[in-house]
């Protein structure tokens, strides 16, 4: 079991980024407003536990693997988008850094999503939205939605990560880890070897999700700034929901797959 | 200029400064008296106005301060900030919402500011929103607060009002900024509000400087009785206040009167501006709805036209559009004494009252901030901090206090315009100096309704003149408006010179191969060229793009990110991790301090960059290593070091298009 909760969680979107579900109600006492609260949940029997953190640790590489297409997908909808526009304009290549191996068609709606640029409104009514813009801001129904979560992201990412390892219920060994990588460890007096392993790849399993998004963070406005500077109608407004669906669609297309029955 | 004008003798007769810009006629014909005083008589206010201004009129009377004892009213951190909104229908809140994002570097200032000490940074939309036709003291009592001088706690003191004046009316801003420093900005475009929150975040941070210099701009228009006065017993007596009694602040005062005061002057003076801009004309005044009335209505009548009954052309004024493309005007504060000057309402309640009119003359289609306040706050090159000046019409009377029962000759009055002036100069809050204003306001509408109850209810004698001065001051002094952030001020000397120099920052420059920064200042200056190419392009929507001139929430994440990576770079000369026992992980967890909660530090690494690493480890009892503890130990380490090498990939995949091509 792997719930993500603190301060921080509550508002962060309706998104699987690794094995973790949000619990709202898991808030340590001294969470401050930039502290996330990582806890995972083991069985006394070590073998199922070993699983479950395996079975962590691959949700988490295939977010990571997600994250490394997005880019391919963002250059996607822009060709789509922009097809006279030389690649170089369109490139960044700061992207091959961050981007894997594999490619894969970016989803239908990422093709929505960059082409709703196309129907911005009229240059005179400045402070009027298209609809298409409307309709990628309004994820998941509430206006600012979107500029609010990406807050909240960015806070997830910096602020410090507690991440708490509990057998049966009973914690065994907590870690706080600040973004710069200090780190405080508190075990059971006689913890066993393979309790120290499991904390251990606990802490990796959260450690890794909390760089997933910054990834997402870092994807989504480098993939905004991209889409404003191409200085299209309404880019402004629409770039930041049109880069999120990209990344979002990424994810979701990883998510699928793995629970694809296939 | 060498002569001043002799202060009217004729206290009968009013006159307040505004030109008909199609007639270049008075906007409104000198008022006889006893009309006005028969306005005032049936112009009462409401009770819980009465009280409230009653309430200011005499806490200034007892104390200077504003706020509740204790509070420090240049402080945001004891006074809090607020930004308010209108409470909006669902169609505009996507618009709303862009606004906020637009102005987010500002209002990320502000919160880091008003929340040092405590949380007393608010932003009232939504359901805590103003809400159409509310009182002051129904919103106020919606947000937690009563009548009576500010409590930061329950609502800040600095407010500012994201609103036209269509959404929150004046009389609120007017009402409110009784106890309250109000300020209130509304622009046409996203990017103007984007560019306004930039701007005065360079001011504030010392990314842009202003010289510390006062200008002085006063009209004199032939044959004009209140341009002549405005110039010889406000301007000239500022300038000589403020030339004597701020010298040792290290300002500067130039003064542009008379002939002097051309329209090509102050244009020039714009396109330079100094730290504080005070000018003194009349304002342009249009027919409702008439071509021009939007663009130029309040605009600054100059030295160029002849004087009442003279043709006005275009050229005579200064507008919006009139701004230097060049001018950088982060930094400045400026005073606009003239009507219409800061902006209009719907309806005139001068002309309705004092001239019988069967209903009030519709001034405008709706009411308006005028345009040159907005031009010069949301300025392509670089906006002003905020502009001072006045809702409906200016009257002398806030200047020349004339004996209203005739027995004394009128005398110049400045107390109000020169303690504002002391307060901005000494680096006091703008929302803070207009304190002399709003006192001002309250004590003459308490005056004059306890001098209404006592001649209505004891029929006490009273003259026509005595009444329709005070009526006039009440009103005049209640126009005075700030457009723009309350919280605003100017620097004091060597202030930023001396402030901390900023953590690492990375700053890029957009522009391809453009080499990265360091020093937040170093993109400070900005030569003439530049700011002349940026007023012609369009916004800059690049990766940490200079000045930060981005739309709201890329221009905010992007800033955010930026500090997550600042962070990181910060703090990545030394990894120390840290591996305590403990037989209670639950009090700990719960936050109990390490001295209390028999927390044991059993092992312990610190590594530095350059390869220096001192290590601590574990052992049992008997002097053995403590091989699970160890192993946890080596394992967090690992991982601290993998999490910090992954964060320092992303910040130089990050950078590496802007660094490395």
């Amino acid at each position: 079991m792997f719930e993500l909760g603190g301060a921080l969680a509550p508002a962060l979107p309706e998104l699987a980024v690794g094995p973790w579900r949000r619990a709202p109600g898991l808030v340590a006492f001294d969470t401050g407003p930039l502290e996330s609260v990582w806890r995972v949940g083991l069985a006394s029997d070590l073998a199922a536990s070993r699983t479950a953190l395996a079975d962590g640790e691959r949700s988490v590489a295939r977010t990571h693997a997600a994250l490394d297409d997005a880019p391919r997908r963002l250059e996607r909808a822009l060709e789509q988008l922009l097809p006279d526009l030389p690649p170089a304009a369109r490139s960044d290549p700061a992207d091959a850094d961050l981007a894997g191996s594999r490619a894969s068609s970016p989803g239908s709606e990422a093709r929505d999503a960059a082409s709703s640029l196309r129907f911005a409104s009229p240059p005179e009514s400045r402070l009027a939205w298209s609809s298409a813009d409307r309709e990628a801001s309004r994820v998941p129904g509430e206006p600012g939605w979107l500029g609010g979560a990406l807050d909240r992201i960015a806070d997830l990412a910096r602020g410090r990560a507690r991440i708490e390892t509990r057998v049966d219920g009973a914690l065994v060994a907590h870690s706080l880890m600040t973004l710069s990588g200090d780190t405080q460890v508190w075990a059971v007096p006689r913890l066993s070897l393979a309790g120290a392993q499991l904390h251990a790849r606990s802490v990796a399993i959260a450690v890794r999700t909390r760089h997933a998004w910054a990834r997402i963070l870092t994807l989504v406005v480098r993939g905004g700034a991209r889409i404003a500077a191409l200085g299209l109608p309404a880019a402004a407004i629409a770039a930041l929901p049109v880069a999120w669906r990209i990344v979002r669609d990424a994810l979701r297309e990883a998510n699928d797959r793995r629970t694809d029955p296939a | 200029m060498t002569q001043r004008a002799k202060p009217p003798g004729d206290v009968t007769r009013l006159i307040c400064n505004g030109i008909d810009a199609t007639t270049g006629e008075y906007l409104v014909p000198p008022i006889d008296a006893h009309r006005l005083a028969r306005v005032a008589t049936g112009d009462r206010l409401a009770g819980d106005e009465i009280a409230d201004l009653q309430n200011k009129s005499l806490q200034a009377r007892r104390s200077s301060f504003t706020v509740v004892e204790g509070v420090d009213p240049n402080d945001l951190a004891q006074t809090g900030w607020a930004a308010v909104f209108p409470a909006v229908a669902d169609d505009d809140a996507l618009r709303q919402a862009a606004i906020r994002d637009a102005l987010a570097p500002l209002l990320q200032h502000r919160r880091a500011q008003a929340t040092a000490a405590a949380d007393l940074y608010r932003e009232y939309a939504g359901e805590l929103g103003y809400r159409t036709g509310e009182t002051k003291q129904q919103y106020l009592a919606r947000l937690g607060a009563g009548p009576g001088p500010a409590r930061p706690q329950k609502v800040p003191y600095y407010l500012l009002l994201i609103a036209t004046p269509e959404e929150i009316p004046y009389r609120i801003q007017y009402q409110l900024d009784v106890h309250y420093a109000v300020g209130r900005i509304a622009f046409d475009t996203f990017e103007d509000y984007a560019r306004y929150a930039c701007s005065v975040v360079d001011a504030e941070t010392g990314r842009a400087r202003r010289p510390r210099r006062a200008s002085f701009f006063g009209v004199a228009n032939p044959n004009d009785a209140a341009t002549r006065l405005s110039a010889d017993h406000l301007v000239i007596p500022l300038i000589e206040h403020v030339a004597t009694g701020h010298a040792r602040h290290g300002f500067a005062v130039d003064s542009h009167l008379g002939d002097a005061a051309h329209r090509g002057r102050l244009v020039e003076l714009l396109g330079d501006p100094p730290a504080l801009l005070f000018t003194a004309s009349h304002g342009m005044g249009f027919p409702s709805g008439a071509a021009g009335q939007r663009e130029c209505q309040g605009a600054l009548l100059c030295q160029d036209w002849g004087g009442p009954g003279a043709p006005i052309a275009r050229e005579h004024y200064l507008a919006g559009d009139d701004l230097p493309t060049h001018a950088d005007l982060r930094g400045m504060i400026s005073v606009l004494f003239a009507c219409f000057g800061a902006g209009t309402p719907t309806r005139d309640e001068f002309t309705r009252r004092a001239l019988g009119e069967a209903s009030a003359r519709q001034l405008a289609p709706a009411s308006l901030i005028a345009r040159l306040p907005q031009r010069m706050l949301a300025h392509p090159a670089g906006g002003a901090l905020a502009v001072v000046g006045h809702i409906d019409r200016a009257w002398g009377s806030t200047f020349l206090w004339i004996d209203a029962q005739g027995k004394a000759q009128p005398r110049t009055h400045l107390d109000v315009f020169e303690s504002m002036l002391d307060s901005l100069l000494a680096g006091k809050r703008l929302g803070y100096a207009m304190e002399a204003f709003n006192l001002r306001y309250a004590e003459l509408a308490a005056d004059l309704s306890e001098r209404i109850e006592q001649i209505q209810l004891y029929d006490e004698h009273y003259e026509d003149s005595e009444l329709a001065h005070m009526w006039i001051c009440n009103n005049d002094a209640r126009n005075y408006a700030v457009i723009g952030d309350p919280a605003v001020r100017i620097p004091t000397t060597g202030e930023h010179a001396a402030a901390r120099r900023e953590p690492f920052t990375l700053r890029g420059d957009p522009r391809p191969g453009a080499p990265m920064s360091e020093d937040p200042h170093e993109l400070a200056p900005r030569d003439a060229d530049e700011t002349r190419r940026e007023a012609l392009e369009p916004p800059s929507y690049g990766w940490f793009s200079k000045d930060d001139k981005q739309p709201g929430a890329l221009a905010r994440l992007g800033n955010k990110l930026g500090e997550v990576l600042s962070e990181v770079l910060g703090d990545a000369a030394v990894l120390e991790v840290k591996t305590y026992t403990s037989a209670d992980l639950q009090s700990i967890a719960g936050g109990e301090p390490l001295q209390t909660s028999g927390a044991r530090l059993r092992a312990y690494t610190r590594c530095k960059l350059d390869g220096d690493t001192e290590v601590c480890v574990p052992v049992t009892a008997t002097g053995a290593v403590d091989e699970a503890l160890w192993a946890l130990h080596v394992e967090m380490v690992k991982q601290a070091q993998a999490h910090r090498a992954e964060l320092l990939k992303t910040v130089l995949s990050v950078f590496s298009s802007r660094v490395g091509k």
